[in-house]
C-alpha cells in the first residue's frame, strides 16, 4: 500500500506522507492540504503544553502524530495504518459550530483469517486481521477538521483549538482529545447501521455490531430483522456492547450508582469489617471520581490509620507517613481536610496502601471525592463521621472487605450500554457509550473535553471487535477468553496441561505464559531475606496484568503434615502489585511477617466466577 | 531453569470453580523472628493550608464534573449561524447506492465509502455559557444539535 499511495500522491499537488512509528502499529499520515494552510499553516505560534511546534501546522502535525502515538502504543498491527488528514474552512458561529469529521474509508469481509465470515470490517482493522495491506487503492481513515474554528473569530468567541498535550485546554478545545475519539471511529468503532431502516451494509453487519445486544428481546443485534432493529433503536438504554474484555474492564472503570441523594441513607460501597469468617458489621460508603474500582469478589485487607507526624496527624497531607511501613499492602484510613481527596489518596498509593478508606470527619454525609488523578490506581471509600470514628476506636486495625453494591454507572445487566437516543435528538446512534457512564469516557458521544491517558474502556471495545492489543493498563481477560484465544487444541480447561511442563491452564493464564511451549515458563520467584532480618521475608514474582477474574491468596502451615490455612492479607502478610513493566506483566511482592521458627507458604491462584 | 510448581486442585468455595496452587515457595526453617519497631525519621514538615477538593453531592447517578467547562458569557446578540453544512450532508449518509461494492480477485470482498458513514464532532455554546461538544452521525441530528437548518 505504500508503494501505490506514493504514486498517488505523486498527482497531488503539496501531499506528504509522514511515517509515524508507534510501539505496536505503524501510522502513515497523508496531509493533502495545500502550502500554508490547515496542517501546513506557518502562522507563528508558541510551544503550549507539550507540543513545541512554531507553527500552527507544526503543531496541528505534532498533535496527530500524538494521537496516533497514544493509540499505537496499544494497537498491534505489522500493516501500516494509512491516514488522510486535512482542514477545511466549514465555518460556524459565536455558538455553534463543527469541530472534525472523520471515519474509515473502505470495509472488507472475506478476507484471510476473519473471525466471523461476511461480516465487514473496518479497513485497518481488516489490515491488522489479514496481516496483509488488503486497502491498496486509498488510505485507511481520513480526518477533516474545521480551520474556521481557529482562523473565524466569530466561531465560539475565537477561541480555538488548544493543541497542548497536557489535558489542559481551559476555554477552548481540546484538539487531541477529538482527534483520539474520531481516529478510533476509523478504526472500527463505528455500527454501520443506517438507523432509519435497521439495515446492514448489504445486509451483512460489521464487527463493531456484531456486539450490540438488545436487553429487551435479549437478542444480538445480529440476530435481529430490519424492522426489529429500527423499533430497538429506541430502547435505550436496553442496547448494550457485549464485548467480554470491555465488559470485565468496566468493572474497575465505571463507578457504582448512587443509592440516593442523602447521605446517610447509604452510598455504592461497602466497607464490612470481618472477624474470621463471621462478619461484625458493616458501613455504607461511596466511591471517589477518581482512581479504580474493587474486582467483583470485593478487595480485602487489613486498616491502618495514617499517622503523617502533623497534626490532624490523619489527614494524610503532608509529607511522608510516619507509620510508611504500617501503611505499605494495608488498607489506609485518611481523615478528611486540609488538602485534596486526590492528594490524600495518592500519598496512600505511593506508600504502597492498597485502597484507602477516607473519614468525613466533617459529619455523617458520604460525599463523592472529587478531583482527577490519572496516576491514581487503588480504590477508595468515604465514610461518614460517625463510622470512621467508631472503625478507628473500636476496629483501627481490623480485616475489611471492600465492595460494590450497587449497578455501576451507564450499564445494565452488568454491560456498558450504547447511546441510543431518539433519532430527532441531537447525538449519534449506538456508535458511542451512554452519557450515564461515569466517570467521562472517551468514545460517549459528549465529549467531555478531556481524554483519560490509559483511553478508559477504548482499547477493549477495540480488542473485542478484533484488533490484536498489548499492555491494556486494565484487567480485561476471563480465563475463558484466554484460553480460547490461546489454546489451539482441546484441552482448554484450568486444570488442563497441554504442553506437559506442570502447569496447569491456569497457573500459565495468572503468570501470563504459553500453555501450548513447555519453553515458555513465567519469571522465576524469588525469596528474599529482608534487611532488617526482623522476621520480615519477602517474596517476589510476576503475574499477567491483564487477567481480571484471578484472586491470589496466601496459604500456610507450619509443618507440612497439617493442612495449608489461609493467611490474612494485612495481618499475615502485605501484598501489593509494582509498576507494569514493557511487556504488561506486573511485579508483585509480599511481605510475610512471622514468628514462627519454621513455615512452609503456598500461593493459590483461584478462578472467580459469579 | 525450569520453576517446578505443585498443583493444589480443591473447590473449596461455591464461587469458586478452581483453584491452582501456583507456588509451593517457601520454608522458612529455623528463623528467629524478632521484631523491634522501628522508628521513623521525624518529619519536619510544617502544617500547610490548602484547598480541599469540594465534594459533590449527585442526586440519582453521576454527571460530568471535571469537563473544564467553558465559561464564557456573551452580551452580543447571537449571530446567524455560518455553518457550511453541505459537504457533511453527503458524508453522514448510510445509504448503500454511495457505496462501490468490489470483489477482490484474492477473494475478498470490499465495500469503498466513498466519502460516506462518517461522524462529526460539534460544539455549541449552552445557555450558561458552557460549552457541549458531541459527536454526532446523523446529519439531522447535526443540524437540530447547531440551530443551523440548512435545508
Amino acid at each position: 500500500m505504500y508503494q501505490r499511495l506514493q504514486d498517488y500522491l505523486v498527482l497531488t499537488v503539496v501531499n506528504a506522507l509522514f511515517l509515524v512509528q508507534a510501539f505496536g502499529a505503524m501510522f502513515s499520515l497523508n496531509y493533502t492540504d495545500d502550502s500554508g494552510f490547515g496542517f501546513y499553516d506557518e502562522t507563528q505560534v508558541v510551544a503550549v503544553g507539550g507540543n513545541d511546534g512554531n507553527t500552527l501546522g507544526q503543531q496541528r502535525r505534532n498533535a496527530l502524530e500524538k494521537a496516533t502515538d497514544i493509540l499505537g502504543q496499544y494497537l498491534e498491527s505489522d500493516v501500516n495504518i494509512v491516514i488522510e488528514a486535512n482542514f477545511q474552512a466549514l465555518g460556524g458561529s459565536q455558538n455553534s459550530t463543527i469541530l472534525a469529521s472523520a471515519g474509515p474509508k473502505l470495509f472488507f469481509t472475506d478476507f484471510d483469517n476473519i473471525p466471523t465470515p461476511d461480516a465487514y470490517y473496518a479497513s485497518a482493522l481488516a489490515n491488522s486481521i489479514a496481516n496483509e495491506d488488503l486497502s491498496t487503492i486509498t488510505e485507511d481513515i481520513s480526518i477533516t477538521v474545521n480551520e474556521s474554528v481557529d482562523s473565524d473569530p466569530n466561531v465560539l468567541n475565537g477561541n480555538g483549538f488548544y493543541y497542548g498535550f497536557d489535558n489542559n485546554p481551559g476555554d477552548q478545545v481540546n484538539f487531541l482529545g477529538t482527534l483520539l475519539h474520531e481516529l478510533t471511529h476509523g478504526l472500527g468503532f463505528i455500527s454501520s447501521i443506517n438507523p432509519n431502516n435497521g439495515s446492514f451494509i448489504y445486509g451483512n453487519p460489521d464487527s463493531f455490531s456484531l456486539l450490540i445486544k438488545d436487553l429487551k428481546t435479549g437478542k444480538l443485534w445480529k440476530d435481529m430483522t430490519e424492522v426489529e432493529r429500527t423499533e430497538a433503536v429506541s430502547n435505550n438504554p436496553k442496547i448494550v456492547f457485549a464485548g467480554p474484555s470491555t465488559e470485565q474492564a468496566s468493572l474497575r472503570i465505571l463507578k457504582p450508582l448512587r443509592t440516593t441523594a442523602l447521605s446517610s441513607d447509604g452510598g455504592g460501597m461497602r466497607l464490612t469489617i470481618n472477624n474470621g469468617a463471621a462478619t461484625v458489621q458493616s458501613f455504607e460508603g461511596e466511591a471517589p471520581e477518581f482512581g479504580f474500582g474493587v474486582p467483583p469478589w470485593g478487595l480485602t485487607g487489613q486498616l491502618a490509620v495514617v499517622d503523617d507526624g502533623v497534626d490532624d496527624t490523619n489527614d494524610a497531607c503532608e509529607g511522608r507517613f510516619v507509620n510508611a511501613d504500617a501503611i505499605r499492602g494495608r488498607i489506609a484510613v485518611i481523615n478528611r481536610g486540609t488538602c485534596l481527596f486526590v492528594e490524600k489518596v495518592k500519598r496512600a498509593q505511593d506508600a504502597g496502601a492498597i485502597a484507602a478508606v477516607v473519614v468525613n470527619n466533617e459529619g455523617d454525609e458520604i460525599l463523592i471525592m472529587g478531583g482527577i488523578d490519572y496516576e491514581i490506581t487503588i480504590p477508595a471509600i468515604l465514610i461518614g463521621k460517625s463510622d470512621g470514628d467508631q472503625i478507628k476506636a473500636v476496629f483501627p486495625n481490623a480485616i475489611v472487605t471492600l465492595s460494590n453494591h450497587n449497578e455501576l454507572t451507564g450499564t445494565q445487566g452488568g454491560l456498558v450500554s450504547l447511546y441510543t437516543p431518539n433519532m430527532v435528538e441531537p447525538g449519534s446512534s449506538l456508535s458511542h457509550w451512554s452519557d450515564d457512564v461515569f466517570p467521562d469516557l472517551l468514545m460517549e458521544s459528549k465529549n467531555s473535553n478531556f481524554y483519560s491517558p490509559n483511553l478508559d474502556l477504548t482499547m477493549t471495545a477495540l480488542r473485542d471487535i478484533g484488533w490484536k492489543i498489548s499492555n491494556i493498563p486494565l484487567p480485561n481477560l476471563t480465563f475463558e477468553i484466554w484460553a480460547n484465544e490461546t489454546i489451539q487444541g482441546s484441552e482448554k480447561g484450568p486444570g488442563d496441561d497441554p504442553d506437559g511442563d506442570l502447569m496447569f491452564n491456569l497457573m500459565e493464564y495468572a503468570l501470563g505464559s504459553n500453555p501450548e511451549d513447555a519453553n515458555d515458563v513465567p519469571v522465576a520467584l524469588k525469596f528474599t531475606n529482608s534487611t532488617e532480618a526482623q522476621g520480615v521475608y519477602t517474596l517476589e514474582y510476576k503475574i499477567d496484568y491483564e487477567p481480571a477474574d484471578i484472586i491470589f491468596d496466601l496459604y500456610k502451615t507450619n509443618d507440612l503434615t497439617t493442612p495449608f490455612n489461609k493467611a490474612n492479607s494485612g495481618l499475615d502478610y502485605r501484598q501489593f502489585g509494582r509498576t507494569l513493566d514493557a511487556e504488561g506483566m506486573e511485579a508483585i511482592e509480599i511481605q510475610i511477617e512471622s514468628s514462627a521458627e519454621k513455615q512452609f507458604f503456598k500461593i493459590q491462584a483461584e478462578l472467580y466466577t459469579e | 531453569m525450569k520453576t517446578t510448581f505443585f498443583n493444589f486442585w480443591n473447590r473449596p468455595r461455591s464461587f469458586i470453580v478452581g483453584s491452582l496452587a501456583v507456588c509451593l515457595a517457601l520454608a522458612l526453617g529455623i528463623i528467629y523472628f524478632q521484631k523491634s519497631k522501628k522508628t521513623a525519621p521525624e518529619t519536619t514538615v510544617s502544617k500547610q493550608t490548602t484547598k480541599e477538593a469540594i465534594p459533590k453531592t449527585v442526586t440519582g447517578t453521576f454527571d460530568c464534573t471535571h469537563c473544564n467547562p467553558v465559561a464564557h458569557t456573551s452580551t452580543e446578540e447571537p449571530e446567524p449561524a455560518k455553518h457550511d453544512l453541505s459537504p457533511l450532508e453527503y458524508a453522514m449518509q448510510r445509504d448503500p447506492r454511495y457505496l462501490t461494492f468490489t470483489t477482490n480477485p484474492d477473494g475478498s470482498k470490499s465495500v469503498h465509502l466513498n466519502g460516506t458513514f462518517r461522524s462529526v464532532t460539534a460544539a455549541k455554546r449552552l445557555p450558561d455559557g458552557t460549552l457541549e461538544i458531541r459527536c454526532i452521525e446523523n446529519y439531522d441530528a447535526l443540524e437540530n444539535f447547531l440551530g443551523a437548518s440548512q435545508k
